[in-house]
């Protein structure tokens, strides 16, 4: 078994562990449509493929980019891509751990430990959301060294000014209908912890960590422009759109994933559309990492 | 001198590889002339410049681009050799 395939055997045993848990499923567990057992599996196997696909596709991208960190490491823009690399890793690390705490949940929640495993599946995705937009925001904010740029022009206040507008619409949102779509067969963190304290552990830090997406992409757009060298520009160019799909597809999807726990009680159907939608965007957006960092490594390795 | 005409060197090329240039240059110098980046002539020039054609073909298809890094890189090793 060689070095390199050693991460995508990982990947793949972790699948396996996910679709064998969520095969074995307690039955009545998170079944709000009331689908018989075969249905309920042929639903979650139309999601099964697309995950692995996802996963392995983001692990080639946040692979490709650490090999072209390595390649720079003695160079000025190192310390600005290794943290974007750390931030690439993180992001694979939540869209893991999403599929992962979905199926490991229904086992716990009829024992001692269901308040716990309920809280830890709500708070974990906004942590890991956190520590890999602030890294991706501090890799972008090193790039500085390398090319002169400003964050706040008149575009980011703009930018500024549109998200703070949905942030107070998304605190509002939370502060009406919190728990007023609970749902005993789908239980969360609402019905455990105080709304006061959700606002803190969960809400606030979602908000921060689409604030530093927000500006980690635009960071990374005004690097692209700015920056000296007109092959490097074009090797760039799909970083910043893997860069963007990527906060896009996060951010997207935990708005999604909020309201629909939380807030609302959206049909199947849309959802699972939505969700292979946002797989793509997510896909997608490694797709176009690992295509700018194949261009970069080229620049790197040719003699 | 040496020294500076690295710089030049890197300075032009900085302009179509940006932060990778330096160590694009190093390395054509290092592979090609077996020298050390700091003791690159004017002399080198000539030769250099072929292998970094060479190169730059292999990272843009855009024959005007590589003419004109080309063209520029030779300017350079006239206007010294004078």
């Amino acid at each position: 078994m060689s070095k390199k395939t050693l991460p995508y055997i990982a990947i793949t045993a972790l699948w396996l562990g996910y679709v064998t848990l969520s095969l074995l499923s307690p039955a009545t567990a998170n079944n709000p449509y009331h689908l018989t057992g075969w249905s309920m599996i042929l639903v979650r196997a139309t999601i099964f493929i697309p995950i692995l696909l996802v996963w392995l596709i983001a692990l080639d991208g946040a692979l490709a980019f650490k090999h072209y960190s390595v390649l720079v490491q003695k160079g000025t823009e190192s310390r600005g891509i290794s943290l974007i690399t750390n931030g690439l890793f993180w992001s694979l690390g939540y869209i893991i751990f999403i599929g992962l705490s979905g199926a490991i949940l229904p086992y716990f929640l009829h024992t001692n430990y269901a308040k716990l495993a309920i809280i830890l599946r709500d708070h974990l995705p906004a942590a890991l959301t956190l520590i890999a937009f602030y890294l991706l925001y501090q890799g972008s904010h090193q790039l500085k060294q390398v090319a002169n740029f400003t964050t706040w022009t008149r575009s980011t206040m703009g930018a500024f000014a549109m998200y703070l507008v949905f942030a107070m619409g998304f605190v509002l949102a939370f502060a009406h209908n919190m728990g007023a779509a609970a749902n005993p067969s789908n239980p969360n963190s609402s019905s455990i912890l105080h709304q006061n304290v959700l606002l803190f552990t969960l809400v606030l830090p979602y908000l921060a960590a689409w604030f530093m997406g927000l500006l980690a992409s635009i960071n990374i757009v005004k690097y692209s422009r700015q920056v000296k060298g007109v092959l490097y520009r074009h090797a760039l160019a799909n970083l910043v759109r893997g860069i963007w799909g990527i906060v896009a597809f996060a951010v997207t999807l935990q708005v999604l994933t909020f309201a629909t726990r939380f807030l609302l009680g959206l049909s199947l159907a849309s959802i699972l559309i939505l969700i292979y939608v946002l797989l793509i965007l997510y896909a997608m957006g490694f797709v176009f990492i690992r295509s700018s960092a194949k261009k970069l490594t080229r620049i790197e390795a040719v003699e | 001198m040496t020294r500076e005409l690295y710089r030049q060197v890197a300075s032009i090329t900085e302009e179509y590889l940006g932060p990778a240039a330096e160590r694009f240059i190093s390395r054509q110098i290092s592979f090609h002339l077996d020298k050390k980046p700091q003791e690159l002539t004017a002399d080198d020039l000539p030769k250099l410049t072929e292998w970094t054609k060479v190169t730059f073909g292999l990272l843009t298809e855009d024959r005007h681009m590589i003419d004109e890094y080309t063209n520029r890189m030779m300017q350079l090793g006239r206007a010294e050799n004078v």
